[in-house]
């Protein structure tokens, strides 16, 4: 579930975060500067790299907080349940670059924030179907799923994070090929 | 050399989109140490000038230079000293007016501190340290104009390319930034390339009209002369009408 409702809350933002320069027509302001959009593109990616892994540790430790509260005793698996949480939960994130960079490339906001809704159910389709882990939007959900941890393979992890940076490396050079 | 070049200048440049040429072959040098105004009436392509002056949108043909260097080739740190506000301020409506000012600091290559005091600087210039710790999404249209103006010019450019910078400003706000540029113009020799709808202002500020119709520079008018306003039409109705001689021989 957490995988689900973080691709669309994550991809929601990467989508507002780029496409509002196009929304609000802030564009215009980033070119002819010495600061290049090339960095501009960069440096928001980073802040939102730091922001999914904030937002992962402070979900994971709710999880376990509210796990104590409600009563439930740690066992052996307490800890790698947490670290699959935590896990499931910054690939997601990653996986959100998607919709920054569906932002950047229609020059819109609502596309990018389109595409956030289309890939949990792209994901659900995918898991239906059984391509499961091979499709990376379900990957990562999979993954947290599968509690012999057997699911996704390396191979299909090495998939979700070469995806993940050609996602962020096609959203910086559409930033740097940029013009109106 | 650079250094003895033109602020501004475009050779032979065009702009064709799928719908139809915004920009015929045009020919414009902006001498540095002077401002030179564009006029013209809606949709006759003074913004697609300016935006390819800055870049925004390059070329179909011929070339742009800014102090002498060609911008499809102009390195990042070419850009610093060059201020610009073409359709939207660069203005975050969730920021302060301060963190605005302070972000576009940065952007044009200040550092940290100077770009803080850059910012302080600017706001008193504009009058905007009343609304310092604002949000700029409770500014009036007015003030959030003069607010990515201030943004435009933080960090002192040499080279200003300014697109109706007044448009939303009431009459003070309007003398206030006429003055600024002014200043600047004359203190430090930068140089100010904008456009307008108001030929009044035009006339008050500008060294060089050139006035512009159906994407075409189609003459200039001496900013000293009387009625500008009756000059400016004479020279567009004239052009409209040599149009639909050629479209309707």
């Amino acid at each position: 579930m957490s995988t689900a409702a973080g691709l669309l809350a994550f991809g929601i933002v990467h989508a507002w975060s780029f496409g509002r320069e196009f929304s609000e027509g802030t564009i215009t302001g980033l070119f002819a500067l010495p600061t290049t959009r090339t960095m501009v593109a960069g440096a928001k990616l980073l802040v939102l790299c730091l922001w999914v892994f904030a937002s992962t540790m402070v979900l994971t430790g709710v999880a376990v907080l509210l796990g104590a509260v409600l009563g439930y005793e740690p066992t052996a698996d307490t800890f790698s349940l947490a670290a699959r949480l935590a896990g499931s939960t910054f690939l997601t994130g990653a996986l959100a670059v998607v919709g920054g960079l569906v932002a950047s490339i229609c020059r819109s906001m609502l596309a990018g924030i389109g595409s956030a809704i289309v890939m949990p159910v792209l994901a659900q389709v995918a898991v239906l179907l059984g391509l499961g882990g091979w499709f990376p939007f379900a990957a990562p959900g999979v993954w947290a799923a599968t509690v012999t941890g057997g699911g996704v393979f390396g191979i299909q992890l090495a998939a979700l994070l070469v995806m993940t940076a050609g996602a962020a490396s096609a959203t910086v050079y559409s930033w740097h090929r940029l013009r109106l | 050399m650079p250094g003895e070049a033109a602020a501004v200048e475009l050779v032979a440049a065009s702009k064709k989109y799928r719908e139809g040429a915004a920009l015929q072959p045009t020919n414009l040098v902006v001498q540095r140490g002077q401002v030179h105004a564009l006029v013209g009436l809606n949709g006759t392509g003074k913004t697609t000038l300016l935006r390819l002056v800055l870049g925004i949108t390059a070329p179909t043909a011929g070339r742009v230079l800014v102090r002498g260097v060609d911008v499809a080739r102009m390195k990042p740190a070419g850009w610093a000293g060059v201020g610009h506000l073409i359709d939207t301020p660069l203005v975050y409506p969730e920021l302060t007016v301060q963190a605005n000012l302070q972000i576009a600091g940065r952007l044009s290559g200040l550092g940290l501190g100077s770009g803080r005091a850059a910012a302080r600087r600017l706001a008193e210039e504009l009058l905007l340290t009343k609304w310092w710790t604002r949000r700029a999404r409770t500014l009036s249209l007015g003030n959030r104009q003069r607010l990515g103006i201030a943004a435009a010019l933080v960090a002192d450019p040499d080279v200003m390319v300014l697109d109706e910078p007044t448009n939303a400003l009431d009459p003070a706000g309007t003398v206030l930034v006429r003055r600024m540029l002014l200043e600047r113009v004359r203190e430090t020799g930068a140089s100010v390339l904008v456009s307008s709808h108001h030929l009044d202002e035009v006339a008050r500020i500008a060294d060089q009209i050139t006035v512009i119709n159906s994407g075409r520079i189609i003459g200039t008018l001496a900013p000293d002369g009387i009625d500008l306003e009756r000059r400016f039409f004479n020279l567009v109705n004239a052009d409209v009408e040599a149009n639909q001689r050629q479209a309707n021989p």
